[in-house]
């Protein structure tokens, strides 16, 4: 279907007993301001077209005009939800381009922060996601745990959404007193709490049937359609840059990578859920074996990486985040390009909801994840 | 009798799901009325970047070196100075457009003199946006300091005489 | 005292109606007078139950949510937040789309008030405290009771708006597969009472509530209740996270007041037949018949309340599947044991 630049249908394109909906971007289930424009026929779905650009604020080339570390907490602005991983994958690339090396104990800071991130990230996913299939009291329970973890980032940075805690050359602080202490006490907390959601949302009939065999990805579609993190998972790719391309300290941890079967909104959601399973298992692995020393290298404070570029990627919540960043020698970057996960499966979207209805496609885009910072960047 | 099982396990699992409401029903709710009860920040917590004051002189130990502005992305730190007669400089107009920072602490690390830190207040609403825009007079942190949590549950003033953490 | 009090006032009727009785003109004025005083008396019953219940529906999603709830507006524990919501509502500016059919978009909340009212009509909350014991109580209220699917419909396409429509035909379509369910199940209360009168079936269970002699036949009722009533896991005519609010988006000032004092009338409406067919309706030992039928009726509500504050919202065509494939057969069966049990007795 092709769309006139008044997002209207060009003329004879609809079928009589069609009609479009714009869903978005005042909508409560886009989750920001996503606008879908659905193609209908009754409440099946012909087609459903994202429009997106509601959130534009230019980070790309705001980028070319900061230093390299006045970007850092740019980035944090991107993936609000998720704003540890973003900042990590940019200093990575700071830190591959200047060749600095980044202390142990900051490595393992970052895993730790990145996990926790993590699991933050996933239960804002399952409140919204609970939200958009009509549950409205697994938001408020996700939400109400999610504090714990906010606390422990407020302590640790002083922030509880845009952090700015990632340096270039190691992080910007050490633990804070009883932050270990505080965080073992999240660990003992959060299994019996997960298998409270499973019990009151994930093993729910009804949430089975809304679920299952809707918006199908096959592993082929997804990785042509450059899908990572859960959602190519869930189609039964097992590929976790954690595991696979290890960055920071990941290479000394165990964890399992949930992986899913059909590709279908269930399997996608069921891999992250499982995903917070282990990140507890990851946190407490550094928890135990924190190593002593340095959080932060010496960085000159104007900081010239030698010209050349570089691509760093890590796996965030949604999926990785790439960064590309191009240096010509002097004080500022001279090109970021950010590659978003969210980015890559909006694209999935008219694959995914052809033919169901217009209940699904709210189920469809909750069990991507997407957020709509880091869309349009 | 397919059906009739996973009618049942389906009766079953809104019986689970009812029983986690249940027990959520009989904890303590975990929200506050707000400006009853003043949330008190963790340690640290970055409200705005403020001025330290020096506890022996009651000045600024700012000097007008200018780091904080330089590495301030967004430039929204203005800083004047003038020299006092033992040479030393200090700054006449501290101006903050608070309504652009992004409170990234970058200033703070940028000072070498420790003179500036993140206040740990929170509430910044004003009527007018001119009121954001922060001078001198109320960036000099209160010599008291403020109150603030600890992880362990306790509660201390914050040492604002020394600086936050870098 | 209460019961001094009511003997009293019955008395005062009894010489009033005596006295009118005399002569025709007399006889038609007072049944139009006192007609006018039951009406005012259930209006004052819904628009005083509704306050309460919307406060206390918001209480318990708080309490559900780990949260505190309205707490500012009238102490202790916000009572007044209703009150002022009310207030708020009632000086908004009231919008009529341009495009909306106008009169069926100014109907609609009418109709689904009217709707709701009618049902309290049968309604028994004391051995003598009903509107009419109609004789075909149980039938008049099937046929009530469906009547606010037809406001739906105005509304969402009075509208004029592609939201609204959607879920005015979810609700239209939902229709059939809930109220032919619901129907056959209360056919089995009607069965073992042998009447269809509401106050009659009350009366018939003095030994034993029906709900243990009928389990399968309150889940199916339950389960139709929840769509009826629009509520999670069945609200898919609202359908918030999806539809936006469905029918009544473009609503708003009073008119969206009506929709909002229609909706928890008819919760209550339907709670109190709830209890009046399944647990003995006013019926209860030492305490007087109508603080049971509250007591009953409230706790009933509770349930209600808790259901659709834990479950997510299934889909349209799961919903008619449901309604199809496993209410109807499951009250079918209901009904034919029943009947069985009724013959061989």
């Amino acid at each position: 279907m092709t769309i006139t630049p008044e997002f209207r249908p060009a003329p004879g394109d609809l079928e009589e007993h069609e009609f479009l909906v714009n869903m978005g971007p005042q909508h409560p289930s886009t989750h920001g301001v996503l606008r879908v424009i659905l193609r209908v026929d009754g409440e099946r779905l012909v087609d459903a077209i994202p429009d997106i650009g509601f959130l534009h604020r230019c980070f790309e080339k705001v980028a070319e005009g900061w230093t390299y570390q006045q970007v850092v907490p740019l980035t944090d602005r991107l993936d609000y939800v998720s704003a540890m991983t973003n900042e990590l994958a940019y200093v990575m690339a700071v830190e591959k381009l200047a060749g600095i090396e980044v202390p142990e104990r900051a490595q393992w800071l970052r895993v730790l922060v990145a996990e926790l991130q993590r699991i933050a990230s996933h239960l804002v996913w399952f409140g919204t996601f609970a939200l958009d299939l009509g549950a409205t009291t697994p938001f408020l329970y996700a939400i109400r745990e999610r504090e714990h973890i906010l606390d422990l980032f407020e302590a640790l940075c002083g922030a509880r959404l845009t952090y700015s805690y990632m340096r270039i050359g190691g992080v910007r602080g050490d633990l804070p007193p009883g932050f270990v202490g505080k965080t073992r006490e999240f660990l003992k907390l959060m299994p019996s709490r997960l298998r409270e959601y499973e019990n009151l949302f994930m093993k729910n009939r009804i949430f089975e049937n809304r679920t299952k065999g809707i918006g199908r990805v096959t592993a082929e579609e997804a990785v042509a359609y450059g899908a990572s993190g859960p959602t190519l998972r869930g189609s039964g790719v097992d590929w976790d840059l954690r595991r696979d391309e290890p960055y920071a300290a990941y290479d000394r941890f165990e964890f399992g990578v949930p992986v899913g079967q059909s590709g279908d909104v269930y399997d996608r959601a069921v891999c992250r859920f499982k995903e917070m399973y282990e990140s507890l298992k990851i946190i407490e692995q550094v928890l135990d074996g924190l190593p002593e020393g340095d959080v932060r290298a010496k960085v000159p404070r104007v900081l010239k990486p030698p010209a050349g570029d570089v691509y760093t990627r890590v796996e965030s919540p949604r999926g990785e985040v790439g960064v590309y960043l191009v240096s010509d020698g002097g004080p500022k970057p001279y090109r970021v390009k950010w590659r978003a996960p969210s980015f890559a499966h909006l694209r999935l979207l008219p694959v995914m909801a052809k033919g169901h209805m217009v209940a699904d496609i709210v189920a469809i885009i909750g069990s991507i994840d997407i957020i709509l910072g880091e869309v349009d960047r | 009798m397919h059906n009739l099982t996973s009618l049942l396990t389906g009766f079953w699992s809104f019986i689970c799901g009812l029983w986690v409401t249940l027990v959520n029903t009989v904890r303590p709710p975990v929200t506050f009325q707000y400006p009853e009860k003043y949330y008190v920040p963790l340690e640290g917590f970055r409200g705005y970047p403020a001025l330290v004051v020096d506890p022996e002189t009651g000045e600024t130990k700012c000097n007008g070196c200018q780091a904080c502005a330089r590495a301030c992305p967004l430039g929204v730190i203005h800083i004047e100075t003038a020299q006092r007669e033992d040479k030393k400089r200090y700054p006449v107009e501290w101006r903050l457009e608070f309504g652009r920072c992004m409170v990234c602490n970058l200033c703070v690390e940028a000072c070498p003199f420790g003179a500036l830190t993140m206040s740990p207040e929170y509430e910044f609403a004003e009527y007018r946006p001119e009121d954001l825009v922060y001078t001198l007079g109320n960036l000099k942190l209160p010599p008291e300091g403020f109150e603030v949590r600890r992880l362990d549950g306790s509660t201390v003033r914050t040492g604002l005489a020394g600086g936050g953490r870098g | 005292m209460p019961a001094d009090l009511g003997a009293f006032l019955q008395g005062v009727f009894d010489q009033v109606h005596l006295w009118a009785s005399q002569s025709p003109f007399w006889s038609a004025l007072f049944t139009l007078g006192w007609g006018i005083v039951k009406v005012v008396l259930v209006l004052g019953f819904i628009i005083v139950n509704v306050l309460v219940l919307v406060w206390l529906e918001r209480k318990f999603s708080g309490r559900v949510q780990s949260r505190l709830g309205p707490m500012r507006v009238g102490r202790p524990h916000g009572w007044a937040q209703t009150i002022a919501d009310m207030i708020k509502l009632l000086g908004k500016e009231d919008i009529v789309p341009r495009a909306a059919d106008k009169a069926l978009f100014v109907i609609a909340p009418v109709v689904i008030f009217t709707a709701t009212m009618l049902v309290y009509v049968v309604v028994p909350m004391g051995p003598r405290a009903i509107v009419s014991d109609l004789n075909i109580g149980v039938l008049y209220l099937a046929a009530a009771a469906s009547f606010t699917v037809i406001s739906v419909l105005m509304a969402g396409w009075g509208s004029s708006s592609k939201w609204s429509l959607l879920g005015a035909l979810r609700g239209a379509a939902m229709l059939v597969s809930y109220e032919v369910p619901m129907v056959l199940a209360v056919m089995g209360v009607v069965l073992l009472s042998g009447t269809l009168s509401t106050n009659a079936i009350v009366k018939s269970q003095s030994g034993l509530w029906y709900i243990l002699v009928q389990p399968i036949g309150f889940l199916v009722f339950l389960a139709a209740l929840f769509a009826e009533l629009n509520r999670v896991p069945f609200d898919l005519a609202e359908a918030e996270s999806e539809l936006v609010s469905g029918f009544n988006i473009e609503y708003s000032g009073l008119r969206f007041a009506f929709f909002f004092l229609a909706e928890y009338a008819n919760l209550l409406a339907l709670s109190a037949i709830a209890v009046t067919l399944y647990f003995g309706g006013w019926q209860g030992p030492f305490l007087p018949p109508f603080v049971w039928f509250m007591l009953k009726t409230y706790g009933f509500i509770i349930l209600v309340m808790w259901i659709r504050w834990t479950l997510p919202r299934v889909r349209v065509d799961q919903l008619l599947e449901f309604g199809w494939k496993v209410l109807l057969p499951a009250a079918l069966v209901n009904l034919a044991v029943t009947g069985v049990y009724v013959l061989l007795t």
